[in-house]
C-alpha cells in the first residue's frame, strides 16, 4: 500500500477556491442536520429528539 | 478534500455522540425524568372546580387547582407555562360573575405547545435509542462544521489545537447562547419559541464569527470587531418568559440541570475537537491510500 502513497497531495497547499468550496458544502451539510435535529418544529421530529434537544440546550417547546 | 472533511466530521461526530449519550443517560436523563413528574402534575386538569374571590367573582376552572387572582377584569395565573398566563376577559367588569361555560372556554391551561397525542418514543430502551440517534446526528453536524473550519483554516491541526477548536465550539454553541437562554428542563417557563430559536442561532453564528476574527485576525481592528460580534447578541438580549412566569420544576432542579448539561456539552466538544484533529491529521497522510484501511501506514 505504501507504493500508492507516493502521490502526496499535501505536498503543495490546496488552492483557496477548492478549500472554500469544500468548506461551504461541509458547513451547509452540518447546518442542515443541526436544524433538522435541533430546530425543526414537526411534532414527530420534536418528540424523537426531545431529550437530546433539552440536553444540548436548544430552545424547546 | 471534501472526502477528508466528510470523514473527519462523521468519525469524530460518531465518537463524540456516543460519549455524549453516556453522559446524557447517566447524568442528564434522571433530571429530565424528575422534571417530567412536575410537568405532569402542573398540567393535570382538575375538572370543574368552583370557587369565589373577594370582590364577588366566582367561577369554574377546568384547571381549578391553579392559584390566581382577580383585579377587576384583569386576571393573572401563578402557573407559568401556559400560553396566556396573564389575560383579560372581554367584557368582564368588577363584581362580574363568570359563568361556568365562559370560564371553561377562557381558561385553557393546556400546558404544552406540542400536541400530546403525537407519537413519541416509549420510555426506557426505545427512548434511549432515539436520544442516542439524535445525539449522534447533533455531534456529526457539529463535526462537519468543525471540519469545515479546519478546511477553511488550511493549516495542520494538532491535538492541542483540536482541543482549542472544540473549546471555541463549546463557547459558540453552548456557553454563550446559554448566557441568554440556559438549558431548559421540560415545563420551564419560556418566551416565544421562534424568537428563542432565532436568538440562539444568531448568537451561535455571531459567536463563531467573532471567535474566528479574534483568533485569526491579523489586525487589531479585526480582533475588536470580533469582540463586538461576541457582545452584540447579549446587548440585544434573549427573549424571555413573561415577568413572573415560573416553570413547574423547582429552581434547585433547574440549576442542577444547567450545570449538568454544560458539563455534557463541554465533554462532547472536547472529544469532538481532539477526535476531529486526529482524524483530519491522519487523513492528510493517507489521502492516496484506500479509505477502507484508514490506519494503513
Amino acid at each position: 500500500m505504501s507504493e500508492v502513497k507516493v502521490l502526496k497531495q499535501d505536498a503543495k497547499p490546496v488552492a483557496l477556491s477548492q478549500r472554500l468550496a469544500a468548506a461551504i458544502f461541509g458547513g451547509l451539510l452540518g447546518a442542515f442536520i443541526l436544524l433538522g435535529v435541533g430546530f425543526a418544529n414537526a411534532d414527530l421530529v420534536h418528540n424523537a429528539a426531545h431529550d437530546s434537544r433539552h440536553a444540548n440546550s436548544f430552545p424547546c417547546h | 478534500m471534501l472526502q477528508r472533511l466528510l470523514l473527519t466530521g462523521l468519525l469524530s461526530g460518531a465518537v463524540a455522540g456516543v460519549i455524549l449519550t453516556l453522559v446524557h443517560l447517566t447524568m442528564v436523563q434522571p433530571l429530565i425524568a424528575e422534571a417530567e413528574v412536575y410537568e405532569e402534575q402542573g398540567s393535570a386538569p382538575v375538572a370543574g372546580v368552583q370557587h369565589a374571590h373577594p370582590g364577588g367573582i366566582s367561577h369554574t376552572h377546568s384547571g381549578g387547582n391553579i392559584p390566581h387572582l382577580h383585579e377587576q377584569n384583569f386576571h393573572i395565573h401563578a402557573e407559568g407555562q401556559a400560553v396566556g398566563t396573564a389575560h383579560v376577559h372581554d367584557g368582564a367588569k368588577a363584581g362580574h360573575t363568570h359563568s361556568a361555560s365562559v370560564a371553561q372556554a377562557a381558561h385553557d391551561h393546556g400546558a404544552h405547545a406540542h400536541s400530546e397525542s403525537a407519537w413519541s418514543p416509549e420510555d426506557g430502551f426505545e427512548r434511549s435509542i432515539f436520544t442516542l440517534g439524535a445525539n449522534l446526528l447533533t455531534a456529526i453536524a457539529f463535526g462537519f462544521l468543525l471540519a469545515a473550519g479546519f478546511t477553511l483554516y488550511g493549516g495542520s491541526v494538532n491535538l492541542t489545537r483540536g482541543l482549542l477548536w472544540g473549546g471555541a465550539g463549546f463557547l459558540s454553541f453552548s456557553f454563550l447562547p446559554g448566557l441568554g437562554l440556559p438549558a431548559e428542563l421540560p415545563a420551564a417557563a419560556a418566551g416565544d419559541l421562534l424568537a428563542r430559536q432565532a436568538w440562539w442561532l444568531g448568537t451561535a453564528v455571531a459567536s463563531c464569527a467573532g471567535l474566528a476574527m479574534i483568533a485569526f485576525g491579523k489586525l487589531n481592528v479585526w480582533r475588536a470587531g470580533g469582540l463586538l460580534l461576541l457582545v452584540i447578541p447579549h446587548a440585544i438580549g434573549a427573549p424571555h418568559a413573561e415577568a413572573g412566569a415560573v416553570g413547574a420544576s423547582p429552581p434547585e432542579l433547574a440549576a442542577h440541570y444547567i450545570m449538568v448539561t454544560l458539563f455534557a456539552s463541554a465533554v462532547m466538544w472536547g472529544i469532538l475537537g481532539i477526535a476531529a484533529a486526529f482524524v483530519y491529521g491522519r487523513l492528510a497522510h493517507d489521502q492516496a491510500a484506500t479509505f477502507a484501511e484508514p490506519h494503513a501506514t
